[in-house]
């Protein structure tokens, strides 16, 4: 039934007023009213039209009987309010007290169990920008980060000339309140987040190290060839995440 | 016993607040709500569900309701006496209902019972010897400066609009009464609400002539 049509609207908020609706149509109306206001509009005018005929009517006394039940009910209401409200915050309370016992539970067992947690290793391929699809290119390193997550090794993917030659700038980002110790065996200044690291370097690779097995660092390292641009983020947990850039310099 | 329609929206105003108060958790002020509307509430519901164990029932749950959604009452938009006698109403049409769907016990003078015998008096459970539907139209219209509309409908159309309004009868149960077609029921119950519609928009245009027209006399 369409009751957006005005006619049909009032026709149907006239028949509910006045009691004619009945049944099925009588509920179906009824449940259509919050939603429709114009069916509202109607219903309300009809009703200021025809209630106040019922001014007529004598009015009867209620036996006292009906104020009582009233009255009972609904200082029942208030008081099973009021109960709900206490039983609430009783269990607000121990809700609390059970969510603070939980983290405790769990630091401790993290504390017992694995002071050396074995994160799985991760290792990502960091391809250099610019390369040929497909193909990987010249400067492409891997990254992985050791089984204890302390320690974040890169080496070139390929023995290369270029990688001889080229000067690589790693940005280190470390989650805060974490800090390197060091890189390839020298101390990593604090608060410093870059360090030129030579090609020359015996090992090729690079290795840095964090102080704390809690802190993972994370360097992501593009070659020389050109900036980094959307390098993949190492997939480490996520209290270890953390978002690191290399660039060309 | 509310007499006219300025009476209606006098008492209006008054319990608009006791109303208001309600919402807030009021006690005191219901209980002045109640005292001051229930025999009203009470007789409208007893007009149209005649059981009077019944009608407590409902009295009650109204109240309840009242107490409960007074907070969402909205007093710009509908006068309280007409907001309490509208949910009123409602629950008093909707226990015809599910008496009608309870299996019934066909004892004498009971709701159920005088819903199949329509010869029956069905005041029978009314104390007092109250005026009847088509009589109550009558003092309505005049309270309500309706009695001119009133005579452009025939006696039983103003009769079947009349049952139907202030005894909850259904459009068949009208029919049944007055020994007519349901059709003929159905249009005769259209036509008069549409002829009170009219009846009383015009009456309140000419409300606003008049009252314009004072306005210009004095100035």
């Amino acid at each position: 039934m369409d009751y957006g049509r005005t006619e049909l609207t009032d026709r149907l908020a006239a028949e509910y007023v006045a009691g004619t609706l009945r049944g099925a149509a009588r509920r179906r109306f009824e449940s259509l009213l919050p939603a429709h206001p114009l069916l509202r509009e109607a219903t309300r005018a009809w009703q200021d039209r025809l209630i106040p005929l019922t001014m007529v009517i004598a009015p009867v006394q209620p036996s006292g009987e009906v104020w009582r039940r009233i009255s009972d009910r609904i200082e029942g209401e208030r008081n099973e309010a009021k109960a709900a409200r206490s039983a609430w915050q009783r269990l607000a309370f121990w809700r609390a007290l059970t969510a603070f016992a939980s983290v405790a539970a769990i630091g401790l067992a993290v504390l017992l169990a694995n002071p050396r947690a074995v994160p799985p290793p991760v290792v990502v391929v960091l391809a250099a920008t610019g390369a040929a699809p497909g193909a990987l290119p010249a400067g492409s390193i891997v990254a992985s980060i050791s089984g204890d997550g302390a320690t974040l090794v890169t080496r070139p993917l390929r023995e290369t000339k270029t990688i001889s030659s080229g000067i690589y700038v790693f940005f280190i980002h470390m989650l805060t309140g974490c800090s390197l110790g060091n890189v390839n065996s020298m101390p990593w200044f604090r608060g410093i987040e870059r360090r030129y690291i030579s090609p020359t370097s015996r090992s090729r690779s690079v290795r840095a190290t964090s102080i704390s097995t809690r802190c993972a660092p994370v360097a992501v390292m593009n070659s020389r060839n050109s900036a980094a641009t959307a390098a993949p983020r190492p997939i480490v947990r996520a209290t270890r995440r953390m978002t690191s850039r290399a660039a060309h310099e | 016993m509310v007499k006219s329609a300025a009476d209606w929206t006098e008492r209006s105003l008054d319990l608009s607040r006791l109303l208001a108060r309600s919402g807030l958790g009021d006690r005191a002020a219901f209980a002045t709500l109640y005292e001051r509307t229930s025999s009203h509430l009470y007789a409208v519901v007893l007009r149209i569900n005649r059981d009077r164990a019944q009608a407590e029932d409902i009295l009650q749950e109204v109240y309840v309701n009242v107490w409960r959604a007074a907070r969402s009452f909205d007093a710009a938009q509908s006068q309280p006496l007409t907001w309490l006698t509208s949910i009123a109403r409602n629950r008093a049409i909707d226990s015809l209902r599910r008496v009608q769907t309870q299996p019934q016990l066909q004892t004498p003078g009971s709701t159920a019972g005088a819903a199949d015998s329509e010869d029956e008096d069905v005041y029978d459970t009314v104390a007092d010897a109250s005026p009847g539907p088509l009589d109550l139209l009558s003092r309505a219209s005049d309270a309500r400066a309706l009695d001119e509309c009133m005579t452009r409908l025939s006696a039983l159309q103003r009769q079947s609009v009349a049952l139907a309004f202030f005894r909850g009868l259904s459009h068949a149960e009208v029919a049944a009464q007055l020994r007519q077609p349901l059709g003929t029921v159905k249009s005769w119950v259209r036509r008069a609400l549409m002829t009170l519609k009219s009846c009383l928009q015009g009456a309140s245009e000419r409300e606003q002539v008049r009252d314009a027209d004072a306005r210009d006399v004095r100035s």
